[in-house]
């Protein structure tokens, strides 16, 4: 073990190995700060560049890019409200508040150092715990995973908003969204209202884009600017010491966070879109001032940038031991593995050692260059926030049209992005969460495989659902999550009078 | 009420018409839904079912909830009232949907670089801003970064518009 070690910590710290982790942590994050374009995209462009180089520098490239756009994604979503993944959706919910009341410098910290701690976080877990985390996440099975993205969907209803029911609503209108497509085991259409665009899948990032940033845009033409008075406003660096500050003064929040981020990006078919979510959910829920989340509470950013990630390590764990990518990006890098001979698999340590040590290793390196690059861009970035909304508004169109357009090619998800911008108008006018929609859309594919797979599993008996220690766990969590806050709500004057 | 409506003078019409919006699409989506599969084999529709089902009872909860509360109320306001007041505080907000529709529409046809030069040209004089240089000069930035970025080094194949030159020869801008 010390050997292959020591050969992976030489092979990772060579001139040109930190220079190819600087680059594609640079790239990552210019690419991963485009709205719509996730690190999935960015990874998926590399390929073919990387079919020349040796595969240990390959995937070198491709983790350093991958670290690079997990955090990207979270700077239009502190600046404009526009998570440039759903892995940043949760970010909004407080670093958005955070900017409009002039502390967009703060966010920018807190998210730079929750990510690169969260991040080192999980490479030191996945280097230490690859084998028995792996474990773990193959406790879930199909019913586990049906009633875990349940269980996600109604904590998260719960969480966000004053009121169950709205976000309930919203959660499960995302879960039919979602389930207009073609069924995925028997690829029977169902409502797709004859566009071919939507039989394979409901295409999510447009419908984040809308949702947030469509949205926003109709509110924000009423502003002058983002921000409305620049008068106690810093920006300087000091603004984003004080979020590293805050960030390290927050030790138990980011360990956990990024204990979440690493377990739930090891279950295969979750990854960082889910991990933020939870990871907010329960840093709101273990605080001792949860009404102040979702309103510009700094441990919420800490709490879904460290967890996102973590994702990034977390993901390597199924792929780089069972060959099951845990995330998009890391299916597009076990393309590369496999392109470049190396067979993931419980053999992989044993036959490559040095080179599956060596990528682990270099997820250190690139969050350290993404530190690095990352604090000094943040000075220049804030002041996007003084810009006349007049100017803003058009452009941060034209970008989201863009960016809805550019994942699948198809004028057709601009116009989901649309009607999504128009839907999260109204709902946030009678304030129904949008949260909960989101994550409905992005676990529906995930609850609906889940279920099918799980009633085949079962002979059609839904008694499945309900069979093993984990599914009643996790049953009995959902129902105390629905129904603990109005119990709460009833109870509590009783004692109190 | 949600804190954006305060400003809106609010009367039973409006609110009818307002509040029960997203319920409406939900329940809207859900019978669309069952109706186009109607037939469908179970197996393809256990789990949609079982959604539309718990939306549903969800949704008509919430309806009756606020036509309760809406019944209850009394309001001053009419109709026309309400809805004047409405224009009135998202007029512009308004011009953004609509600006965004042209948009997608004009895209189709005359190509994202113009299409993106016209809507960005009009929004930013709908929301004040009339210094024709400013307008000019964030206009060109902005769609000069998009053409290197996005077209050029990225490769993305945005809808482009075919313009025949004096010469025979076809330029994609």
């Amino acid at each position: 073990m010390d050997l292959i070690l020591t050969s992976a910590v030489d092979l990772v710290v060579q001139p040109s190995m930190l220079l190819i982790i600087v680059l594609g942590v640079v790239g990552g994050v210019v690419a991963g700060s485009i709205p719509g374009f996730s690190g999935t995209n960015t990874v998926a462009l590399i390929l073919p560049f990387s079919i020349g180089m040796e595969p240990v520098t390959a995937l070198i490239l491709m983790s350093a890019v991958y670290v690079g756009a997990n955090y990207g994604s979270a700077i239009p979503a502190i600046l404009i409200n526009t998570p440039g993944s759903a892995a940043a959706a949760a970010t909004v919910l407080d670093a958005y508040p955070m900017t409009k009341n002039g502390d967009a410098g703060m966010a920018l910290g807190i998210s730079i150092l929750a990510s690169v701690l969260g991040g080192i976080i999980a490479a030191i877990l996945l280097l230490f715990l690859l084998d028995p985390l792996a474990s773990v996440a193959f406790l879930f099975g199909q019913p586990e995973m049906f009633v875990l993205a349940l269980f996600g969907l109604a904590s998260v209803a719960v969480a966000v908003g004053d009121n169950i029911r709205k976000g309930l609503i919203a959660g499960f209108f995302g879960l039919l969204v979602a389930a207009m497509p073609a069924d995925p085991t028997t690829a029977q259409p169902r409502l797709t209202f004859g566009y071919p665009e939507l039989y394979d899948q409901v295409p999510f990032v447009p419908i984040v884009i809308g949702l947030f940033a469509i949205s926003e845009l109709f509110f924000l033409i009423n502003r002058k600017r983002i921000q409305d008075d620049d008068g106690g406003s810093d920006f300087t660096y000091s603004r984003v010491i004080a979020g590293f500050r805050h960030t390290i003064r927050s030790p138990g929040n980011l360990l956990r966070s990024a204990g979440i981020g690493t377990l739930v990006g090891a279950i295969p078919g979750s990854g960082a879109s889910v991990a933020n979510f939870i990871s907010w959910i329960v840093a709101k829920t273990s605080s001792s001032d949860p009404e102040s989340f979702g309103k510009g509470n700094p441990n919420g950013v800490v709490a879904s940038e460290a967890s996102n990630n973590a994702v990034t390590g977390g993901a390597l764990i199924p792929t780089l031991t069972l060959g099951i990518p845990g995330s998009g990006t890391t299916a597009v890098m076990l393309a590369a593995l496999l392109l470049h001979g190396l067979q993931p698999g419980p053999q992989l340590l044993d036959n490559f050692g040095v080179e599956a040590t060596a990528i682990i290793l270099s997820l250190f390196v690139a969050n350290l260059a993404l530190l690095a690059f990352a604090f000094f861009v943040s000075k220049y970035l804030i002041r996007i926030v003084l810009l006349p909304t007049s100017w803003l508004v058009p452009t941060i169109l034209v970008l989201t049209v863009i960016s809805a357009f550019a994942l699948r090619g198809y004028v057709f998800d601009v116009w989901i992005m649309v009607i999504f911008g128009v839907i999260g108008f109204i709902m946030r006018i009678h304030d129904y969460p949008l949260i909960p929609l989101v994550l409905g859309v992005i676990l529906g594919p995930i609850a609906e495989a889940a279920f099918l797979r799980g009633m085949l599993l079962s002979g059609n008996d839904p008694s499945i659902f309900f069979s093993s220690t984990i599914t009643l766990v996790l049953w009995m969590l959902i129902l105390l999550t629905i129904v603990w806050q109005p119990l709460q709500s009833r109870v509590r004057p009783i004692f109190a009078g | 009420m949600s804190e954006h409506e305060e400003v809106v003078e609010r009367s039973a019409g409006y609110e009818v018409l307002s509040r029960l919006l997203f319920p409406l699409l939900c329940l809207g989506l859900g019978v669309v839904y069952a109706s186009a599969t109607w037939g469908m084999p179970t197996r393809s529709l256990q789990y949609p079912y079982l959604v539309i089902a718990v939306l549903f009872l969800l949704t008509i909860s919430t309806v009756a909830e606020d036509l309760l509360e809406i019944y209850r109320t009394e309001y001053q306001a009419a109709l026309a009232d309400s809805l004047r007041s409405y224009y009135t505080v998202w007029n512009l907000s308004i011009y953004v949907a609509v600006g965004t529709v042209v948009y997608v529409v004009l895209i189709t046809s005359v190509g994202f670089i113009v299409a993106s030069f016209l809507v960005m040209v009009a929004l930013m004089y709908l929301s004040g801003e009339r210094n024709a240089l400013v307008v000019g000069g964030v206009t060109a930035i902005v769609l000069a970064l998009v053409y290197v970025v996005f077209i050029q080094i990225i490769g993305l194949s945005l809808p482009r518009l075919p313009v025949l030159l004096p010469g025979g020869d076809v330029v994609w801008i």
